[in-house]
């Protein structure tokens, strides 16, 4: 028996597809992955390509592996991957369950589930067997037709590669103070598409639009909603590794990073967690054999995109960014986030224990709220000077949070060391504020 | 003879051709009669021992109508026989014999041994017709390379003729094929920059084609003699075949004249009748509106529109008819393509995909001008194909328009009874929910089931589809994952034990 779609589950046998998809395996010198388990990838289109570039991608991806173009003992179920993703990405209405079950599940799990849900005979809608098997709500769903009315995130195939020279390198790559550059790494090698960066995005902030592209892969998230957006990448099987990202919500960044059970270089997935929003910048996440980097906007970074790498076998060496990395024009504020949410500098002290005091004035606010509203009660009270003092020091408490509450905090969320500072200052300024304006007049 | 040659052959109802691409063309081989066209008629001879086929054939059809067969196509991949005196004939004998004479005229045109070959088939062709065929190419002594449908085949040599592949063009095409005996409605993508064409949706009718037109006049005929005192020719096959030679002169000269004459001696009667284009034209318009609801049923399931057809090709001799082109013309908005030789041009498509799958053995992959890249054919399942279930429902595996090769897999059949060990049901083929509508194509047989409980689904089938159009079947124990051993028998399938007996009882051509 043929293997089913779902064979790309992780516990595939990763020898038998690799060893496919390289060498003089058909089509293995175009984009396209018919071993890949994202139908997207499959195809090489964006996951809200226009049903046109779907079509005329899906008719140059059954060119190239279509029976009649190879030799008789070619294998016919590499192209009935191809027509199988064709299908159900040119339809519409398959085209949108199939996109629910990975914008929920992820790329690879996703993709087994809507198989096995059609082999089933789709006995229930898509949303009902998402929403049974999350447990919960699923994701909030943007149908097709939305998606399509935003512009194709544009694609960047085979950019000339410059090797950046050391100096360039030094200058222009914020990776080169991150911590998390290993120092082990030689791999230099100018031919990995990984490198490749693209990028588009318009600036908003961490809340609004960020599209971040890996070229030959498919792009790597598409905002969904404000709050919730669908990260999938696929690497080539064979050339690289099989790798897919997804999840995401606002507060918690989940990447699951896996081979989709294509190659032996992940037997199980990686599963990098943030508990809170990421900053902008550079984040980057190793593993013993992959490397991977993405840069995320910040406000107003629309017009220059971060990069977003990929590294196999090892990363740069010490205060060096890896040769095959491309060095682009970082983001304005890279300067201070160019790590990660957890890099220390005087800039950052400083941020992070203002957004503490903040973090206190907004916590505070509901209490802040009544003292102020007793103040100017007091005001219509023979008690003026009292209820002067009062309504003055506690509506500055209450305007003062208020003003920052909507501004993006320029690092991010603020780890508990800084809040805890924000609380002592807080405490004190109020009891100074008691002490004088209350305690001290009686 | 030293070498060989692959041809490409479109087996009509009523008329057949053969192809070979020569030196930067497609070339139609005509046959020892002069001719580019060879009708699909039989003749065996009292001993039965030998066959005459082609012209000669269809000028014994009024001599000798019993021992005549015409047609024969309509019955390919039904459990049917033909008798011709005391011998029976499966539909596939008598049509490996045309088979046989197209091929030994092409050898002896073009000084080569012909030995493998692209068969034309109607696009709504079913399994067991398909199957069919191929068994009287190999009857025949053909390596039959392919069954194409024949709209893809028009579409192949259309671009070809254009010189439009490699060309930045795309178009959806329209193809109205109206052959001696089917009617296809097919809309193809054909893109001339990939060299990629695509047959989107397909729907036809097997029962409608010029054959019909030429018995609406032949029923007219036979008004007119009984009219002029003469006995009811369908009483007498002799009668009989002379009245449907008339009217296949009379449809054939209504094509280009206002009205034509009948006269002479019918039935032993004297006749004399003018039938006029608008009264042929009225008896026959609903085999005309029976075109147009099954085109109707294309679009309606098709994501184009009528309005988005770029150009409709008209193919198969029938589409001469002014009444056909006229209500294409209506029905699309559209004046029809006319350039397409409609007799020719099936065979020569065929001719290009044999080339093709030739070059693909043997490595030559540039010797089609215009085609150097290799060019791609994408056909549909289509009709249906699924399995019986116990309470007589079908359950559709491979929908129609489904790509082939295609590979689909269900999970969701469970045995009828509690620890059941094995289980036969039938292979079916067509759109209808209920089986007994459909046709059957043969039987599958699960054996070695591990004993269960029947209130789940624990079978998973899998039918698989080549693209040398072979089905597949298999099967899963979903609950232990292991396969079960599974058998299908096809409805009509010949082996090669069957092919020889064939082969060696037919008449000598």
């Amino acid at each position: 028996m043929a293997p089913s779609e779902s064979g790309d589950n992780n516990t595939e046998s990763p020898t038998s597809d690799s060893s496919s998809q390289s060498g003089s395996t058909p089509g293995a010198d175009t984009p396209f992955a018919p071993l890949a388990a994202g139908y997207h990838t499959r195809l090489d289109v964006p996951i809200n390509a226009p049903k046109k570039v779907v079509r005329k991608e899906g008719k140059k991806a059954a060119n190239t592996f279509h029976p009649d173009k190879q030799t008789e003992d070619f294998d016919e179920e590499i192209y009935v991957r191809i027509s199988t993703a064709r299908e159900t990405l040119q339809d519409s209405g398959e085209r949108d369950d199939y996109q629910l079950f990975c914008l929920n599940f992820g790329v690879v799990d996703g993709t087994e589930k809507y198989e096995t849900w059609k082999q089933q005979g789709k006995p229930q809608s898509a949303s009902e067997v998402v929403t049974r098997e999350l447990k919960g709500t699923p994701h909030e769903y943007i149908p097709l037709s939305e998606l399509e009315s935003h512009t194709p995130i544009p694609r960047e195939r085979d950019p000339p590669q410059q090797e950046p020279s050391e100096s360039d390198a030094d200058t222009n790559t914020p990776e080169t103070t991150d911590r998390d550059v290993s120092e082990d790494s030689t791999d230099s090698n100018g031919d990995d598409p990984l490198e490749q960066t693209t990028h588009t995005g318009s600036g908003a902030g961490l809340t609004d639009q960020m599209d971040i592209i890996l070229s030959e892969y498919t792009p790597t998230i598409v905002r969904y909603s404000d709050d919730r957006r669908e990260i999938g990448l696929e690497m080539l099987p064979g050339k690289y590794n099989v790798l897919s990202i997804s999840g995401w919500a606002q507060h918690d960044l989940h990447f699951n990073i896996s081979d989709g059970g294509l190659t032996n270089e992940f037997d199980e997935p990686v599963d990098v967690t943030w508990d809170d929003l990421p900053s902008p910048g550079h984040h980057r996440f190793k593993t013993d054999d992959m490397e991977l980097v993405i840069d995320l906007l910040g406000e107003g970074d629309a017009d220059v995109g971060p990069n977003t790498h990929h590294d196999r076998g090892g990363s740069s060496t010490g205060a060096t960014a890896p040769k095959h990395q491309e060095t682009t024009t970082p983001p304005k504020d890279s300067a201070d986030t160019s790590a990660s949410g957890l890099q220390i500098s005087p800039m950052n002290i400083l941020l992070k224990t203002v957004a503490g005091v903040v973090w206190v004035g907004v916590a505070l606010s509901p209490f802040l709220t009544t003292l102020a509203s007793a103040g100017w009660v007091a005001l219509l009270l023979p008690l003026k000077r009292t209820g002067f003092w009062i309504s003055t020091l506690f509506t500055t408490y209450l305007i003062l949070p208020l003003g920052f509450v909507g501004l993006p905090h320029p690092t991010g969320n603020v780890p508990l060391p800084f809040v805890l500072v924000g609380v002592i200052i807080s405490a004190g300024l109020s009891f100074s504020t008691i002490r004088k304006g209350l305690l001290g007049r009686r | 003879m030293n070498n060989t040659k692959p041809v490409g052959i479109d087996l009509g109802t009523t008329r057949s051709a053969i192809a070979h691409y020569a030196v930067d063309d497609v070339e139609v081989l005509f046959n020892s009669e002069g001719e580019p066209v060879t009708p699909s008629v039989v003749t065996i001879d009292e001993d039965d021992d030998d066959a005459t086929a082609g012209q000669a054939a269809l000028n014994q059809a009024v001599l000798n109508p019993d021992r005549t067969i015409q047609e024969v196509k309509r019955k390919m991949g039904e459990d049917v026989e033909v008798t011709v005196g005391g011998e029976s004939y499966k539909p596939e004998e008598i049509s490996a014999l045309i088979l046989q004479k197209l091929v030994e005229d092409a050898k002896e045109k073009i000084n080569t041994d012909i030995n493998e070959a692209v068969i034309t088939v109607p696009a709504y062709f079913g399994e067991n017709q398909r199957t069919a065929t191929e068994n009287a190419g190999e009857i025949a002594g053909l390596d039959v390379k392919r069954l194409l449908p024949e709209p893809s085949a028009a579409c192949l040599a259309y671009g070809f003729q254009k010189g439009k592949l490699d060309e930045d063009v795309s178009e959806n095409i329209f193809v109205y094929d109206l052959g001696g005996g089917t009617f296809d409605a097919s809309l193809v993508d054909v893109d001339y920059e990939l060299n990629h064409v695509e047959t989107l949706n397909t729907d036809g009718l097997n029962n409608v084609g010029g054959a019909d037109w030429t018995s609406v006049i032949g029923g007219w005929i036979t008004e007119q003699v009984i009219d002029a005192g003469g006995a009811d020719p369908n009483g007498n096959p002799q009668v009989q075949s002379q009245v449907m030679q008339k009217a296949r002169e009379i449809k054939h000269m209504l094509s280009s004249k206002e009205s034509a004459q009948l006269a002479g001696i019918v039935g032993g009667v004297g006749v004399d009748a003018e039938l006029t284009r608008d009264q042929f034209e009225e008896m026959s318009a609903y085999l005309l509106e029976e075109t147009f609801e099954t085109t109707d049923q294309l679009f309606d399931r098709a994501d184009l529109d009528v309005d988005d057809v770029d150009k409709v090709l008209l193919v198969g001799g029938s589409t001469r008819m002014p009444q056909v082109r006229n209500g294409v013309e209506e029905y699309f908005g559209m004046e029809p393509s006319v350039e397409l030789n409609p007799d020719r041009a099936v065979a020569q498509g065929a001719a290009i995909q044999a080339e093709l799958l030739s070059d693909r053995a043997t490595g030559v992959t540039d010797e089609i001008v215009g085609i150097d890249d290799g060019l791609v054919l994408v056909d549909v399942v289509p009709r249906s194909l699924g399995v019986r279930l116990h309470d007589g429902r079908t359950s559709h595996i491979i929908e129609s328009d489904d790509e082939i090769p295609t590979v689909v897999r269900r999970e969701d059949f469970r045995t009828v009874e509690d620890n059941q060990t094995a289980v036969e049901f039938p292979i079916l083929e067509g759109e209808s929910e209920d089986a007994d509508d459909n046709d059957k194509i043969g039987d599958i047989r699960l054996d070695d089931i591990p004993p269960r409980s029947s209130n789940e689904d624990s079978l998973a089938i899998e039918f698989e589809l080549t693209s040398d159009g072979t089905l597949q079947i298999e099967a899963e124990d979903l609950k232990s994952g292991e396969a079960v051993n599974a058998t299908f028998e096809s409805a009509i399938s010949r082996d090669e034990e069957e092919i020889s007996k064939s082969q060696a009882e037919l008449p000598d051509m």
